[in-house]
């Protein structure tokens, strides 16, 4: 009898244990509809949000609206790394312990343990030179009611370039959403910016870096594997 | 440039606290103080840290920052289309990276994950790199002297700027050159651990709310402090150490910068004097924009303040 019991209590504290080492994965949140295409004009992306996929080119608001309900045990966000696929973390150390990160970083990692795999998802504080814009590049900003679409005429600095054509309508207090299409470029087709600003009558566009939400996703990759686009809504 | 009419405008949120509200006017013998820009703006200690930690005092004047940057963005572009220049500087402790990190190791906080510990310190860091800031170094963000862009003083014209920690000795632990000051910031790092494991374990059990004063020795900062310099309190506090070690270094000027203005932060106490050495130089504390306060300081070719920028 009191063997039985003893192993009876054995087994409970073997089944706890069991079942406290399984990771709870939760599900994934619907980012607002919205609240996406008030900040984002392109249809391509408003089509993948729309089929359940988040693509590059997004904003990270997408990412962190999707795993939202994510506990740090299946996740590690906001990595520094040096460059877009690096899985490095940049940290330096100095004195008795102390560390630091180099404060120009721009480039960041997320890394989130899914049922089936580990997602890896790149992020960065774009600017133009760090996106390869070349003069000529087709350049689509979205104003209030149209579509301007013009030619990168000239880099001024690295969040600063003039286009082809003046902007007539006065935009000042505004950000707008833009879209350059990278014509000549082999290791770029499309970058997405979501902070574009102009004065009236002007054809100087300034890029405004905001925050980490407005970053465009560079690069996912699920295991090891590059991927075009990660399917979070079961079809 | 007077600072009224051609920094401040119509900006209602900026408000003068130096000299009884008024701008201080620059000798005229003292010839163009700005060399390379036509005005200067030096924003002090800011103590950014982890967002949600109860002990970061810089978040609730957060927002105000953001709108004072978005500010100088504007102003900076408007000059610039009439052939000036606004020059702006952080003068160091722009991060508290004296404080426990994130990290499993308990190591230091890093400016990485301080800054993007929420959306709007990403933001703040990032409207000052949209404005071309120029950073000094402090002793709360002292590693940043190994990077491009962050220098332990810099000259303006006749203005040297310096985040001001020099004078203080060993015992002040306060000072990267000093002996002890590795060992000391050790043990305070381990301290605010203890501070913030009791501040967290408070909240958890409902005891407090997550925004009190929980930061020992600190001011929370949820409220807002837009106090003039309290001239006889500094004087009395600092006189020996700050006025007259900086007093003299412009007097003695060993290194031939030939400065009228020294310019620094550090106190979190605004200050100025015009009046060293018989009126020939100024001296000037900045203030913090932290705890509370959000101090800044402007200099144009003909006069100079201690502003204060409020949050509504």
């Amino acid at each position: 009898m009191k063997n039985k019991c003893c192993l009876h209590i054995i087994f409970v504290l073997i089944a706890l244990l069991v079942f406290s080492s399984c990771k709870h994965y939760p599900p994934f949140s619907e980012p607002d509809t919205n609240i996406f295409k008030s900040k984002v004009k392109s249809s391509k992306l408003i089509d993948s949000l729309v089929e359940g996929k988040l693509v590059p080119g997004m904003p990270y608001s997408t990412v962190t609206d999707i795993f939202k309900d994510w506990t740090d045990n299946i996740k590690e966000i906001k990595i520094p790394v040096p460059y877009i696929g690096s899985r490095q973390r940049i940290e330096d150390m100095e004195g008795l312990g102390r560390v630091s990160a180099n404060p120009y970083v721009k480039t960041f990692l997320d890394i989130y343990e899914t049922e089936k795999g580990t997602l890896y998802i790149w992020y960065q504080n774009n600017d133009f030179y760090m996106a390869d814009v070349f003069v000529g590049d087709r350049i689509c900003i979205y104003l209030k009611d149209t579509v301007l679409c013009s030619r990168v005429k000239c880099l001024r600095e690295n969040d600063r370039l003039n286009i082809m054509d003046t902007i007539s309508q006065n935009l000042e207090e505004e950000m707008i959403f833009a879209e350059i299409y990278h014509d000549n470029n082999p290791k770029r087709e499309i970058s997405y910016w979501y902070g574009i600003k102009t004065r009236g009558n002007s054809n100087k566009i300034r890029y405004i870096r905001t925050d980490r939400l407005n970053y465009p996703i560079e690069k996912l990759e699920f295991d090891a594997n590059q991927i075009t686009s990660f399917q979070w809504r079961k079809k | 440039m007077k600072i009224q009419e051609d920094f401040i405008k119509d900006n209602g949120r900026i408000e003068i606290i130096s000299n009884k509200g008024t701008a201080s006017s620059i000798p005229d013998d003292w010839g163009p103080i700005l060399s390379s820009c036509d005005a200067l703006v030096a924003i002090p200690d800011m103590h950014m840290y982890i967002y949600n930690s109860p002990l970061d005092n810089f978040k609730y004047g957060a927002e105000a920052m953001i709108h004072f940057l978005n500010y100088l963005d504007n102003l900076k572009e408007d000059m610039s289309d009439e052939g000036k220049t606004l020059r702006i500087y952080q003068i160091g402790d722009l991060y508290e990276n004296r404080f426990p990190g994130l990290s499993t190791s308990r190591a230091n906080a890093t400016s990485i994950e301080i800054r993007m510990s929420n959306p709007k310190y990403d933001r703040i860091i990032n409207y000052m790199d949209n404005i071309r800031t120029h950073y000094l170094y402090g002793n709360h963000d002292f590693e940043h002297r190994h990077y491009p862009g962050f220098r332990f003083a810099a000259l303006e014209g006749s203005i040297y700027l310096e985040h001001g920690f020099t004078p203080d000795t060993w015992a002040d632990f306060s000072n990267p050159n000093a002996p002890l000051w590795e060992e000391s910031q050790l043990v305070f790092k381990s301290i605010r651990e203890v501070n913030e494991f009791f501040a967290n374990l408070l909240v958890n059990l409902g005891m407090i709310k997550h925004d009190e004063n929980l930061s020992i020795g600190v001011e929370s900062g949820k409220i807002p402090n837009y106090s003039p310099p309290d001239i006889k309190k500094y004087e009395e506090k600092y006189a020996d150490k700050y006025i007259d070690f900086y007093s003299r270094r412009l007097m003695n000027d060993q290194n031939g910068l030939n400065a009228k203005i020294c310019l620094i932060g550090h106190t979190h106490l605004p200050y100025l004097n015009m009046d060293i050495n018989n009126g020939n130089y100024a001296f000037i504390d900045a203030g913090a924009w932290t705890e509370g306060r959000s101090d800044f300081a402007v200099i144009t070719n003909e006069e100079l303040a201690i502003c204060c920028y409020h949050r509504d």
